[in-house]
């Protein structure tokens, strides 16, 4: 299989937004290359506790945080997660409806995407430690984020209210640094330049194909603390129309905005993996920051797992839509 | 006789007022996404219906809080209503000034007071913000009306909105109602 080099179209929107290109890809690299160096060997990026980011790119990507409209916390953390069984969350959720899911502890969790887009972030605990389990609606990402912040302090995280390329940027509440999720550094605050430790495994999901892997797993209960219109979405047919709400930095039409993409980040690369067209191809190897990886399809789960070729160890690679990811990536690989 | 009672001294007015009260309520709850009707939802998979669940954790905060609901209230199995206290009591306060507006100015217009001989429809102009204060705390709405490229800059006037359709509709009644109120008052007192 061939990795796609070449750079889509890229172009600035946003009259607040007017940064060259090239500039940017300078200090992208330097951003993907310090958050390697800040890596062992040939462990992903997003493992990484040590700097990464340039210094002249993070407060770039500072100044280009917007307010999406909700105030801090407006769209509110799940703070104490209560689950259900498979069994009586079946009385519930329909085998089509969509789920993130990980297994922590040692115990296989879903949590509903029906219920996490009113909340974004569920604030939990593994191994007596934090973890914080994220979705951003607007990006279509979910990503898992240790609540031990770099300098070993633990926290929970908090939604901003402010979005950067469209992509949720949750705060950490120890320090109030700003960390937008697909990026995985914190850009503002006592953390800055300072990368977030990624939990890989979690995977995007329907209800019935978990609960038919893992019949004696746990689901999020809507018993959330809060009162939502469970089963219903703030954002409509969002999902499926062309379009973003909020300004990016860099758009590439190879793809349509919202196909489902599966973002890889290692040895300071990216590559995009088309989630359809690896469905059909299985199994494919490719070249990521010079590493050699090896792209699997999970028929079982309907996912797509990355592992390192070296070591078999999975990478974190996450469901995500093109816009977005092009957006923080401008210069991704494309599996083709 | 105030122009108030002199408003409300007919069936239709009433009727006018509540009907405008409830049809700007039920679009305001639907822009908000406060009231959502999806046919395929299935709601009753959260339990028998109706159901209502009130906010666990409701504190005098919610009467801030945009986007937090202070109750759930599957009515059916496609049809919800969820709205937060600035949400209902916006909908409540602008939907009456749209109502009270609404019946005084055509009273005023079929009775033909002095008053009303021209002009007295200016609450019509405050409707526009009223209905704008509708989007203001949901922007995917706010992209289905004007579009990406200025979800931004409405975003960032929407705190505004709400004030500025309760001032305008206030303005427009007290101003309709002084004049009413002249008319009516002196067409009611004795020849000197």
């Amino acid at each position: 299989m061939e990795a796609d080099r070449t750079a889509g179209r890229s172009s600035l929107k946003g009259h607040s937004m007017k940064l060259r290109r090239r500039d940017f890809l300078a200090l992208s690299a330097g951003a993907l290359a310090a958050q390697a160096c800040g890596a062992t060997g040939g462990a992903p990026p997003s493992t990484g506790s040590a700097s990464g980011g340039a210094p002249d790119e993070l407060d770039v990507i500072s100044g280009l945080i917007q307010s999406g409209g909700p105030p801090p916390d407006g769209i509110p953390p799940i703070e104490k997660p209560r689950y259900v069984s498979i069994r009586e969350a079946s009385e519930i959720w329909r085998d089509d409806d969509v789920v993130d899911a990980l297994i922590l502890d040692g115990q296989a969790r879903a949590y509903p995407r029906m219920i996490t887009v009113w909340h974004e972030i569920v604030n939990e605990t593994a191994g007596g430690k934090p973890v914080s389990i994220t979705y951003c609606p607007l990006t279509g990402s979910a990503l898992v984020f240790s609540g031990v912040l770099p300098d070993g302090t633990t926290t929970t995280f908090g939604t901003s209210g402010q979005l950067y390329n469209s992509n949720l940027v949750m705060y950490d509440r120890a320090t109030n640094s700003f960390w937008p999720q697909l990026f995985g550094t914190a850009v503002r605050g006592t953390h800055k330049g300072q990368r977030l430790e990624e939990l890989p495994g979690a995977v995007t999901t329907t209800f019935g194909r978990w609960k038919a892997k893992h019949p004696d797993g746990l689901v999020l209960s809507t018993d959330t603390g809060h009162a939502r219109s469970y089963g219903t979405s703030p954002y409509g047919s969002y999902d499926t129309q062309e379009g973003t709400i909020f300004p990016v930095r860099f758009e590439d039409d190879r793809y349509p905005q919202k196909k489902v993409v599966v973002g890889v980040r290692w040895n300071g690369a990216a590559l995009a993996i088309p989630k359809e067209e690896h469905r059909r191809r299985r199994e494919a190897s490719a070249e990521v920051g010079g590493s050699s990886v090896v792209v699997l399809y999970d028929e079982e789960l309907d996912a797509v797992r990355v592992l390192d070729r070296a070591t078999t160890e999975p990478l974190v690679a996450y469901d995500v839509m093109w816009f977005a990811w092009v957006a923080f990536y401008p210069d991704t690989e494309v599996l083709t | 006789m105030s122009a108030i009672a002199w408003t409300f001294g007919t069936r239709r007015a009433w009727v006018i007022a509540v009907t405008a009260f409830l049809a700007y309520g039920a679009l305001y709850l639907f822009a908000t996404k406060a009231f959502v009707l999806e046919a395929t939802a299935g709601f009753s998979r959260f339990g028998a219906l109706p159901k209502l669940i009130v906010a666990p954790d409701l504190t005098l905060g919610h009467l801030t809080r945009w986007l937090d609901p202070v109750f759930v209230l599957y009515l059916s199995d496609g049809a919800v209503l969820s709205p937060s206290a600035p949400v209902l009591l916006t909908a409540l306060v602008l939907g009456s000034l749209i109502g009270l507006n609404a019946a005084v100015t055509v009273e005023a217009a079929l009775r033909r007071p002095p008053a009303c001989e021209r002009g007295g429809a200016w609450w019509v102009v405050a409707v526009l913000p009223s209905f704008l204060a509708s989007f203001s705390c949901c922007a995917p709405t706010i992209l289905l009306l004007v579009g990406a490229t200025f979800a931004g800059a409405v975003i960032a006037v929407v705190p505004f909105v709400v004030p500025v359709a309760a001032a305008l509709l206030l303005g427009s009644l007290a101003w309709s109602l002084r004049r009413l109120e002249r008319t009516t008052v002196l067409a009611a007192a004795p020849a000197a």
